[in-house]
């Protein structure tokens, strides 16, 4: 991946595409890793492309604890947040925000999915 | 002042901008400058002209002393003409923000980055994204 390479030090990504990609890129000949991305910002931004960063066939984000991101591309990518292939990108995270819903109730699979995530909404709210 | 750092953004001109108009409207003001470290977008310029423009004309203005300057021109088809983006920046590359990226990004390593958004114009990501 062209960014990885040209921004190793990056901290903060932001895309915003809307345009759905014309051929998915599914065969990458290795895992891109962004050793230090801590954001990520999805929030006008096709499917496709949410699921090119959070798919760990694809991206190894070891470093991601804060995420931007539409609520139902989440629950799709995620598969109602049980699918093991974006678990790894969301281990991390200890905040969402979601761009398109406010507040919801989430299942017990949504916390079993991010498991970080409790402890940060508990300190906050301290 | 002997270092000037210019992280610049801006919309919606009828031309870009080329060495001798930041000469004119503000590096003269400078005279003791020595440095001009720089990273300009000028972000949805709608060229009416059929002549294309060309990224190495506007690069050229650019080039004098011992800067090395690179960029690149991104251009889509709008309703009123042509919908332009130019990314001009100098190198070595001093900030830890980049001015928005699009799939003409042309690569390069630049090691104080720290913050990045990919965007698009009327096109597809898939080049940055995926090569």
């Amino acid at each position: 991946m062209k960014i990885s390479q040209s921004c190793p030090l990056i901290r903060r990504l932001t895309i915003a595409n809307q345009l759905k990609q014309k051929q998915k890129t599914k065969d990458f000949l290795s895992v891109i890793k962004f050793s230090h991305l801590i954001e990520l910002r999805c929030e006008i931004v096709d499917l496709d492309y949410v699921e090119q960063f959070l798919s760990s066939l694809i991206t190894y984000l070891p470093a991601l604890t804060k995420l931007n991101v539409q609520y139902e591309h989440l629950v799709t990518i995620t598969e109602n947040f049980t699918s093991d292939i974006t678990r790894t990108n969301c281990a991390n995270l200890k905040s969402i925000n979601f761009t398109d819903v406010q507040a919801t109730v989430h299942s017990e699979d949504f916390y079993r999915y991010f498991p970080s995530l409790n402890s940060s909404i508990d300190k906050s709210q301290r | 002042m002997e270092t000037l750092s210019l992280s610049l953004r801006l919309y919606q001109r009828d031309t870009f901008i080329d060495y001798n108009y930041l000469e004119d409207i503000l590096l003269n003001h400078f005279i003791c400058l020595k440095n001009f470290h720089f990273d300009i977008v000028v972000d949805h310029v709608i060229i009416y002209d059929d002549i294309r423009p060309c990224f190495s004309d506007i690069q050229r203005t650019f080039i004098h002393k011992e800067s090395r300057v690179d960029g690149y021109l991104d251009c889509a088809n709008h309703p009123a003409g042509l919908w332009s983006q130019c990314h001009i920046y100098s190198l070595p590359f001093v900030f830890e923000y980049m001015q928005p990226i699009t799939n003409c990004f042309s690569g390069g390593l630049f090691r104080t980055v720290t913050v990045v958004w990919l965007k698009d114009l009327n096109k597809i990501l898939s080049n940055i994204v995926s090569s």
